[in-house]
């Protein structure tokens, strides 16, 4: 009997998945693709191809342009966010003290939420009137009057805030697993060398946790380009347009303008966008070292 | 070694109860359901009900005999769909349960998310999906119409009488730009009628004072943040939907230039655009925008999302003026759900302009509907009345909610009347008489009769918030309104 | 003995980490125990705490401190998003660990050179389609297959989701575990899948169940498809159905008990299988040499 080599294995399981994905997503990639070469008369019924006409339609948009750095400024700031606190917190959870089990309990909790209920946790938190971040720094004197939280300028702060409360977890427990690799004679030896905590870090510790921040780092990218939810339901997009990023704009075009054709221009940009992206991710992850 | 087999082990049980738990849910659920949907059959049979209602202390007992007549074998065909937005669900839900009874009926209530009621409705239009009766504002079903998936309910045998016992102005009101009645009435109310809180003017020692322009509101705003009685004033209806601040925008529009269906200073009776960056309009978002930097409005509208937020802010008791909705004025004078004393929350009454922007509620008729007669009933037992004439939901809303009827008999009915004086005792008539005055003076934007209304505002508001906010400037903001309705008339009304 | 400051120092970044981690939570969940009159105050401990917003939310009536309080109207609905959503997850759950175990295990342990980069960029390129760019078209390719008001209609929309996000996992995890055992099974003349279901699956007990958690929490917490596809439809999620508080006129309590309710569940499933995403041992794989 012909043993089957493992290319072959490989492709026969992988494949189908790979088809199963494609052919879900194939009809409405399609679909999106010929509406952003049309435009769509809801009156008349009438459909007109017109071309380039939606995608020109984006270098005019000051909306979109507005979103484009709302978004820029959220992914980053996520990002960034979910490393560090990812980083830090795994560090601490590696340790062994009295009432670790008990925190790598709460640690894993915001993840758990939905990022709709993380928006609505936010909501109640910072609400001006009676959320809780105002209540508490009211009863212990910081303030007499609750701060509007979620004004034009810090909007997008407090939703990369929270996203990164809500994501971080899961990155922290990435990190976690891969510090636990670490043989326990490579700190011995370097504690013995006289190595400081910062030197045994980055000479022992990040050698090994280095794939999985890598990791921490492309999951944040990747959920925080993709993220409408928050947006939506914690600051409406609000004050004005200030905490709308593309994904909202995008979705109020197709939805609530019914201008098909130029949603569908703008979801292909930024699909093309989020592909470079995601390619060049994986240049990094999977580079010969 | 072992220890993996232990954690494998445990790893297998809990995921193995997990997949248990939601099965056993399953399963449960499914039976309940089946055994929930076989209702006994209704045979022909007169009917005493003797209703016991509870009104401020007092039990009012009512009988009413009928006769449930011969022919309600349950009904077969499939359940009839009836899409709604969430409003007091559980009342709904009463009064699709005594329908189901009445005529032996199946109905499938469907609903959908407020802030997104119109966008929803029409992906479902699109889809091709079956509606035997859903609600709209009047500016969604006269669009609607227009789009050939609703129709208007002139067609109903007995569409005559059915307008002669309504309000001619509601009939207006709820007319297309061709005179057809869209659909029936579901309730009328006014938004952004305002209200003031007699507590904080006391406070600022401007106690029983009020104002007769929303000029002067403002005016007396800033007296009452230099007295210190309140850091914000107002608490606007600017909140960031569709039906926030740009129903707002309207009633402000309207009063404030004696110009109730907006023809003159926003959009004229050709639905032609009438306004630029010299006119009213430009003038009242400047004000917006000052009032704003002033500190007379509570920031935090800015990232109000809809109506719970909204109604939150305005019973905190922290406002002095919060221009709302009449229904909401209700709840401020609830004292289960509102932090300002009983008797300190009142409407401001009509004096030198009138107040808010009215508020549509229709039950429409479209055009895919299960079954043509099984449609019409169930819209006429909510929109109008039962067959033996009694006007069951429009009364219930009246006094449950002060949710205003299209029907002139439903005030004079004398529970109607006590409900009034129940939660607002001794303000009873006073109060009823600003309800009136608002009703005739309310701006009634003849915009809403065309289709290009509710693509419009549901691209404004986020601009308006903007300008109001200050995030953007109102040359540019008025600008970017103008073209967008420039474009809309062109594509619905050049041609 | 002299406490290190460097122990003090842990024990504040753990402090800090806790409280951090729970106050939003914390917040949520005492206005799930207050009445509206005490909510809009401004509390930050429970006052007169009830459990009536629970209650009200199942479908009962109930009699307040400060009145009467109605059964929350869509609760009919909110149950039945309930049992859907615990029907989707699990199957959504077991069917992605079916499709994904033995192609995470073929990705990172196979040799087979740039085909592994080849085919994990296929799989996942399509994740990483923002659900806005399709939503629409989704929602108008699910009515015409009439799947939109079915579970099997969600289930699959999960699980174009999950599979990539779990096979990409996998093969790091496996790519990980030692290999001794699988070369004497292999030695012994097992096949690949025999090698697997005999020698590898019950090492790989950790990650399998993390993995598992993740596609069941994904699964369970999805929002944005089940709002746009379900809604208003029998097949409607308890996340559909939760958007229905956003604009409730004044029921914060309501809202914070019906989102409470869907974290329990998931905090249940997290907590207890927390520690396993710990050994789920994410390492490159490029690094790693397969013999």
């Amino acid at each position: 009997m012909p043993r089957v080599t493992d290319k072959q294995l490989a492709l026969f399981l992988i494949v189908p998945l790979i088809l199963f994905v494609a052919t879900i997503n194939i009809y409405p990639i399609g679909y999106s693709l010929w509406l952003s070469f049309n435009k769509i008369n809801l009156v008349d019924g009438v459909t007109n191809y017109v071309g380039l006409a939606n995608y020109l339609k984006i270098s005019g948009d000051p909306f979109l342009s507005n979103s484009f750095f709302v978004s820029a400024r959220f992914v980053l700031e996520s990002t960034a966010l979910i490393i560090v606190i990812s980083l830090i917190t795994a560090l601490v959870l590696a340790q062994s003290f009295r009432g670790q089990p008990i925190l790598k309990v709460i640690v894993i909790l915001p993840w758990a939420l939905s990022e709709f209920a993380v928006a609505i946790a936010g909501r109640f938190f910072l609400d001006r009137n009676y959320g809780f971040l105002n209540a508490f720094l009211k009863n212990i004197g910081v303030v007499k009057e609750g701060i509007n939280f979620l004004d034009a300028t810090f909007a997008v702060e407090w939703l990369a805030i929270f996203f990164a409360w809500n994501v971080a977890p899961l990155g922290a427990y990435f990190i976690l697993s891969a510090i636990q690799t670490i043989p326990e004679d490579l700190h011995k030896q370097a504690r013995i060398d006289g190595a400081s905590p910062i030197m045994r870090f980055r000479n022992v510790t990040f050698p090994f946790i280095r794939y999985a921040v890598l990791i921490t780092g492309v999951l944040a990218c990747i959920l925080s380009t993709s993220s409408v939810v928050i947006s939506f339901a914690l600051t409406g997009g609000g004050p004005g347009m200030a905490s709308t990023p593309v994904t909202l704009y995008n979705f109020r075009v197709f939805f609530y303008n019914q201008d098909y054709g130029y949603g569908a221009a703008i979801s292909w940009l930024t699909l093309v966008a989020v592909l470079f992206l995601t390619i060049a991710y994986f240049r990094l992850l999977t580079r010969r070292r | 070694m072992e220890r993996d087999k232990i954690s494998r082990r445990k790893a297998l049980s809990t995921a193995s109860k997990v997949a248990i738990g939601a099965v056993a849910a399953g399963a449960i659920a499914g039976l309940a359901g089946y055994s929930a949907g076989s209702s006994a059959a209704q045979p022909a049979r007169t009917e005493t009900i003797t209703r016991t209602e509870t009104l401020g202390g007092a039990t009012v007992r009512e009988t009413v005999t009928r006769t449930v007549t011969a022919g309600t074998q349950p009904v077969t065909g499939p359940p009839l769909q009836f899409v709604h937005w969430h409003y007091r669900d559980d009342i709904v839900t009463s009064y699709v349960k005594k329908f189901m009874d009445y005529y032996g009926e199946k109905v499938d209530e469907v609903l959908l998310a407020n802030e997104n009621y119109g966008p929803l409705m029409e992906a479902k239009f699109q889809a091709g999906d079956v509606i035997d009766m859903h609600y709209a504002n009047f500016f969604m079903v006269s669009r609607w119409i227009s789009l050939g998936w609703d129709r208007d309910v002139e067609a109903f045998r007995e569409i005559d009488q059915i307008k002669a016992e309504m309000y001619p102005s509601i009939v207006e009101a709820y007319s297309t730009a061709e005179g057809k009645l869209a659909g029936l009435p579901y309730f009328w109310s006014a938004r952004s009628a305002p209200v003031v809180n007699d507590d904080i003017l006391e406070k600022a020692g401007m106690g029983g004072e009020r104002p007769g322009t929303w000029d002067e509101l403002w005016e007396m705003s800033r007296r009452i943040k230099a007295s210190g009685a309140a850091t914000y004033p107002v608490m606007p209806h600017w909140f960031n939907a569709f039906y926030g601040i740009v129903w707002d925008f309207e009633a402000e529009l309207g009063n404030a230039y004696n110009d109730p269906d907006l023809t003159k200073t926003f959009i004229a009776k050709d639905f032609s655009p009438v306004f630029d960056v010299n006119t009213e309009v430009a003038e009242l978002l400047k004000t917006w925008q000052d009032v704003t930097k002033e500190g007379l409005v509570d920031p935090a509208v800015f990232g109000q999302a809809g109506d719970s937020d909204h109604v939150s802010a305005i019973v905190t008791g922290n406002y002095a003026f919060t221009p709302t909705a009449l229904y909401y004025f209700k709840v401020q004078n609830d004292p289960s759900q509102s932090r300002i004393p009983l008797g300190k929350a009142n409407l401001v009454p009509v004096t030198k302009q009138g107040w808010g922007v009215i508020d549509t509620g229709l039950y429409c008729w479209p055009k895919k509907v299960t079954d043509e007669e099984r449609s019409q009933r169930l819209i006429k037992f909510f929109g109008w009345r039962t067959p033996e004439g009694e006007r069951l939901t429009a009364t219930s809303w009246a006094i449950t909610d002060a949710l205003g009827s299209g029907y002139m008999d439903t005030l004079r009915l004398a529970k109607v009347k006590a409900a009034f004086r129940e939660w607002l005792g001794d303000r009873a008539e006073v109060t009823l008489k600003i309800f009136d005055d608002i009703a005739l003076t309310m701006s009634r934007p003849w915009v809403y009769k065309s289709p290009m209304y509710l693509e419009w505002a549901n691209f404004a508001f986020p601009v308006m918030s903007a300008i109001a906010s200050g995030t953007q400037s109102v040359s540019d903001g008025v600008k970017t309104l103008r073209t967008k309705l420039d474009e809309l008339y062109k594509k619905y009304h050049a041609k | 003995m002299k406490i290190k400051p460097s122990r003090v120092l842990l024990y504040v970044a753990a402090i800090i980490i806790g409280i951090y981690s729970i106050a939003p939570i914390y917040s949520l969940v005492i206005t799930s125990l207050m009445d509206v009159r005490d909510i809009v105050a401004g509390h930050i401990y429970p006052y007169n705490p009830n459990i009536n917003a629970y209650l009200r939310i199942l479908g009962y009536d109930v009699q307040g401190p400060y009145g009467f309080l109605r059964a929350y109207g869509g609760s009919k609905q909110l149950i039945q998003g309930l049992i859907n959503i615990s029907i989707i997850a699990p199957i959504v759950m077991i069917i992605t660990l079916i499709a994904s175990v033995p192609a995470g295990y073929a990705l990172g342990r196979f040799k087979i050179g740039r085909l592994r980069t080849i085919l994990i960029i296929l799989l996942l390129g399509t994740r990483s389609l923002p659900p806005v760019s399709i939503a629409l078209p989704y929602f108008f390719l699910f009515t015409q297959l009439g799947l939109r008001s079915t579970l099997q209609g969600m289930i699959i929309i999960h699980l174009t989701i999950t599979i990539p996000i779990i096979t990409w996992v996998l093969m790091g995890f496996f790519a990980a575990l030692p290999q001794d055992l699988e070369k004497a099974a292999r030695i012994d003349g097992c096949s690949r899948l025999g090698a697997l279901t005999k020698v590898v699956l019950p090492l790989a007990t950790p990650g399998i169940a993390a993995s598992a958690m993740i596609a069941f929490l994904f699964s369970w917490n999805d929002f944005f498809y089940s709002w746009l596809i379900s809604q208003g439809t029998s097949a409607a999620t308890y996340n559909a159905q939760l958007s229905g508080f956003f604009n409730f006129q004044n029921e914060p309590a309501m809202f914070a008990a019906a989102v409470t309710l869907q974290i329990i569940l998931a905090a249940i499933i997290a907590s207890a299988l927390q520690k396993y995403i710990a050994q789920l041992k994410i390492v490159d794989p490029g690094t790693v040499v397969v013999e």
